[in-house]
């Protein structure tokens, strides 16, 4: 180390002491800092604003932090919420704004504000979503602060400042009011009610209600209040009126006004708010304005003695027909005469001065005192009828005279009692009677002369002596009807159309046996016989099958033709003829049937006896014969069948063998088919027609028309001639014919492809047959039968259609043999 | 010897008669009030430095008060409308579970603000009198504080971002308290209570130490 190093010597200024001399100006910031913060706790201090108490009866939802707010401005919040000192409340402590303090005096009110759905709508939403809160209203004068207050449980009528007239409504019934429900002015609302309240002593409902300032003038002292809620019915000399308010109102009642009559005193002049009565309805309360409410209403009692069933509070009393007051009350009291206690029933009333002629602004007990004097002239109260169909009694005042003396009891507590004389309850008996006398006026006794009198002229026709004769007259007609009647002939007419009917019936079953044999004959066997020919011929013609529905065809339109004969004409026809001989016989001339039966009938016997000799049955034999051996010829001519089924068969082995042939065999199929289909079935039908024809027109016939006197003895006539016929073995040749028919038909079945020539055939035999039955053309017997005959061939011919149709329907039956 | 970190024959530019500008670092003698070169006053030591210490110790208190007593945040939203004070706040966010962010804001807004009141103290306090640490682990407590002292404003840059992102009006509004203003205030004070100390002074004693 060199002396170069040593430091310069060593200056060591020592500052000023460090004490309190010298400060520096540092510490001011912590002073400023202190200042600062000092004053601002102050202030906020200062505003935390004026803790308030609010006891509610429940919590409802307020919490710390719930606001307090006046006209929906918060001005404070809860801060705290405990209960009072003995639980029966929940005391909200909160902290007001400092301004607003000094307005919670006496009148404030606070009430919590919650969500509220009515009928008038929905209020209080907001606190939906940001929860519940306290609200306030007090007037705008600064009164003497108070820091505790009681909270409503519901919203004051008026949560606002609303500015309007307060009025206090007096009900008897409080039901059909609610709080909120509407005032109306013409069907507006313009006001609304607060609570309902019961009078204090019980005897009525009073209601606060409140008017907006801008309709507050409608009201006035003259004002009237009904009520309208709910709907009332009128029944009238105008018909049925039903009227019904707004739904709101229906529901929570309302309350409707009107100012009829000028004059009255606004009752916002009013300092107390003015009490008006509800009325039931409009009429009550339009009437009621000219009865003058400022009276006093007077009250007394009535002491009955006997039933008032049917008297009731708000029955009406009367004076001289006019209403001056109503039953206010009705109760049973015990009442002391001498020694002795009764029950007796009194009925109070209510009574307006003014209506029984007591002056405007007569003191209650001057009103009395007068009251007095009339019943000492002899004013009584009695009960009367007040509606004949209802039984409901009024009280009358009436004014007896010459009455034994009473007076008004004004002892009595608490109303006097006015002295009663005998009830008028009679009254429906005096109607009653009054209807009797009625009944009484009418002029029966004239009504019972005339009576008197017709009855008389009656008498006299009924002893008219041509009036007495006809009786006689009448049993004579009754007399002769009756021998009419009794006559033998018209006594025999039953039993011979009874015979006549036996002889029918007996010709039904002999034309059932003769059908039995044709059915015996095996037709539809043979025939089935034939078709399986038909089908062996067929079979053979198998590979050739393309061809076979054409065939068919042809076979068909056959059928067909075979369907359209004109059976159903044929039938008509004979039921015409048969509605014919219905309408002769039904005709007048039966009438004459006993005067001319025995004549007549000798007649027909000799014609019929001619006819016998005259050999008719010989020829009908003889006609049967030829017809059986015209069937016999048809048989033998059936015989040359199987000559052409043989051919048949050839050609088709000829189809067999040659199959290329097929065009022209199948041609030659159809023209045979088609040569089938020109049998000349429709001639056949046409003379059939013919035949019913000519029977129509024998019926029709004038000598036929003459006929019927005579039928019974035709019939046993014809009866016996058809015995003889049976005995003539008429039945028997035509069972030969048809055996021989029989024949042909088999012979038909073997020779199945002959059926075009054997059709014809067989028309020839139906054309020879035919003319055969135009031979007995007047004898309708055998065309009967022929008839039945012709039908069986059309059975068989439906048969065959029936079959083909089948075939038609399904081709493949045929080839595969089913 | 007077403390652990008492290193003998090192010389101090005070006791050299020197002293360095503050601003530019230029050495002068001891006598020059003024620095030459960029005109700055000259001290040896910070001029009352310990009153300085002091007055902003004590401002940083008195603000650091009503800083958690008032509210931190004003949070309204339609339902409600509620207020947090910082260590509401931290009871808050533990009744939430979120332990973390509790934690650190307890940290950054209770413990580093005490913590730093408490450290000041002592080394302003220890300047003076025998202290219990030696002058190096005071020094690095020094070092400390001055580091530290910028992390507790965290609590108002949350406070901040928070009262600027949420602003929907009556929807949902978050407002800073008077407590915000007032821990900012206080986290300023206390870095200025810091900056104001002079950590030469703890090495001073030496000196005196020296001198005796």
């Amino acid at each position: 180390m060199t002396d170069n190093n040593t430091p310069a010597s060593l200056d060591v200024r020592r500052r000023k002491s460090s004490g309190f001399g010298a400060v520096s100006w540092i510490w001011l910031v912590p002073i400023i800092a202190l200042g600062v913060i000092l004053s601002a706790t102050y202030q906020t201090y200062q505003d935390r604003g004026v803790a308030i108490e609010i006891a509610f009866g429940n919590g409802a939802g307020i919490s710390k932090d719930t606001p307090i707010r006046y006209r929906d401005i918060d001005i404070g919040y809860v801060e705290k919420i405990t209960f009072s000192s003995d639980l029966e409340n929940v005391v909200a402590t909160a902290r007001v704004d400092q301004n607003i303090a000094p307005f919670l005096d006496e009148g404030a009110q606070f009430w919590v504000v919650e969500p509220d759905v009515s009928l008038r709508g929905v209020s209080g939403l907001d606190t939906v979503l940001a929860g519940v809160y306290i609200a306030g209203r007090w007037d705008t004068v600064a009164g003497e602060a108070r820091t505790s207050f009681e909270g409503l449980d519901t919203a004051p009528l008026l949560a606002g400042n609303e500015r309007g007239v307060e009025i206090v409504l007096r009900t008897d019934d409080g039901r059909s009011i609610a709080k909120g429900a509407p005032l109306l002015h013409k069907g507006l609302q313009v006001g609304f009610l607060d609570e309902p309240q019961l009078d204090p002593l019980g005897l009525g409902v009073t209601v606060a209600g409140f008017v907006e300032a801008e309709y507050a003038d409608l009201v006035t002292t003259n004002t009237r209040f009904w009520d309208t809620s709910g709907f009332s019915f009128t029944v009238g000399a105008n018909g049925l009126g039903l009227n019904v308010d707004s739904i709101a109102s229906l529901i929570e009642g309302g309350i409707a006004f009107d100012t009829v009559v000028s004059g009255g005193i606004p009752v916002s002049m009013s300092p107390d708010p003015f009490v008006f009565e509800v009325y039931d309805n409009e009429t009550d309360a339009r009437e009621s304005l000219f009865e003058n409410e400022d009276q006093t209403l007077l009250t007394v009692g009535i002491l009955f003695d006997e039933n008032i069933n049917g008297l009731t509070v708000g029955s009406g009393v009367k004076y001289q027909g006019v209403r001056v007051g109503e039953v206010s009350a009705i109760n049973a009291i015990v009442v002391e005469e001498g020694n002795s206690r009764s029950i007796k029933l009194r009925t109070i009333l209510e009574l307006s001065p003014g209506r029984i002629g007591i002056a405007e602004g007569t003191s209650e007990e001057d009103s009395m005192f007068i009251l007095a004097g009339f019943v000492a002239n002899g004013m009584r109260a009695r009960l009367v009828t007040g509606n004949i169909l209802t039984g409901s009694l009024e009280v009358e005042l009436v004014d007896v005279e010459n009455t034994e003396f009473a007076f008004l009891d004004t002892d009595q507590d608490p109303f006097p009692i006015i002295p009663t004389t005998a009830s008028d309850v009679s009254d429906v008996a005096d109607t009653a009677e009054g209807v009797l006398a009625r009944i009484n006026e009418l002029p029966i006794e004239d009504l019972m002369q005339g009576a008197i009198d017709l009855m008389a002229s009656i008498n006299a026709l009924a002893q008219d002596d041509s009036l007495q004769a006809a009786p006689e007259q009448l049993l004579g007609v009754l007399a002769e009807a009756r021998t009419f009647i009794a006559s033998e002939d018209l006594q025999n007419t039953p039993d011979a159309i009874q015979t006549t009917l036996d002889q029918i019936d007996l010709m039904t079953a002999q034309l059932t046996e003769l059908l039995t044999g044709i059915e015996e004959a095996n037709v539809v066997g043979n025939l089935s016989t034939t078709l399986s020919s038909a089908d062996d011929a067929v079979k053979t013609i198998n590979s050739v099958a393309g061809e076979v529905p054409a065939v068919l065809e042809q076979i068909a339109a056959l059928t067909e033709k075979a369907n359209a004969l004109q059976l159903e004409v044929l039938i008509n026809q004979a039921t015409t003829a048969l509605s014919e001989i219905e309408a002769l016989i039904a005709s007048e001339s039966i009438a004459a049937l006993p005067d001319g039966a025995n004549e007549t009938i000798a007649q027909i016997q000799g014609i019929l006896s001619e006819i016998q000799t005259g050999g008719a049955v010989a020829n009908l034999n003889t006609t049967l014969e030829s017809a059986n051996a015209a069937a016999e010829s048809v048989a033998a001519s059936v015989e040359g069948l199987p000559a052409i089924t043989a051919r048949a068969n050839e050609l088709l082995d000829q189809l067999q063998a040659a199959a290329d042939d097929l065009p022209q065999i199948t041609a030659g199929i159809e023209d045979l088919v088609a040569k089938a289909n020109a049998v000349e079935i429709d001639a056949l039908m046409a003379q059939a027609e013919e035949t019913l024809e000519s029977i129509d027109m024998l019926v029709r016939n004038d000598a036929t028309q003459a006929l019927p006197g005579n039928v019974n003895a035709s019939l046993a006539e014809l009866e016996a001639l058809l015995s003889e016929v049976r005995a003539g073995g008429a039945i028997e040749n035509v069972n030969a014919t048809l055996a021989a028919a029989s024949e042909a038909a088999q012979a038909l079945e073997e020779a199945a492809e002959g059926l075009p020539a054997l059709s014809s055939q067989t028309g020839q035999l139906i054309a020879n047959i035919n003319a055969v039955a135009n031979v007995y053309g007047e004898r309708g017997r055998f065309t009967a039968d022929t008839n039945a005959t012709l039908r069986d061939i059309q059975e068989a011919a439906d048969a065959i259609t029936s079959l083909a149709r089948a075939i038609q329907r399904n081709p493949s039956s045929i080839l595969t043999g089913r | 010897m007077a403390g652990a970190g008492y290193i003998s024959g090192l010389t101090t530019a005070r006791a050299a008669g020197l002293v360095a500008c503050e601003r530019c670092g230029q050495v002068h003698q001891r006598q020059n009030e003024v620095c030459r070169r960029c005109g700055a006053q000259l001290h040896s030591r910070k001029p009352d430095s310990l009153q300085k210490v002091w007055a902003w110790w004590l401002a940083g208190v008195i603000t650091f008060i009503p800083a958690n007593i008032y509210p931190m945040l004003l949070t309204s939203t339609l339902v409600e409308r509620s207020e947090s004070t910082i260590i509401g706040g931290v009871f808050e966010l533990i009744h939430y579970g979120s332990y973390g962010i509790a934690a650190i804001v307890f940290i950054a807004s209770i413990v580093i603000p005490l913590l730093k009141f408490f450290i000041i103290a002592y080394l302003a306090l220890s300047v003076h009198r025998h202290a219990l640490l030696s002058q190096h682990r005071r020094h690095q407590l020094f070092v400390f504080v001055e580091f530290i002292g910028r992390w507790s404003m965290i609590d108002i840059f949350v406070v901040a971002v928070l009262a600027a992102l949420v602003q929907l009006d009556t929807v949902a509004a978050i407002n800073p308290g008077i407590a915000a203003i007032n821990f900012a205030l206080a986290v300023v004070f206390t870095m200025f209570s810091a900056q104001s100390f002079d950590p030469r002074l703890i090495w001073d004693e030496n000196e005196a130490a020296a001198d005796d």
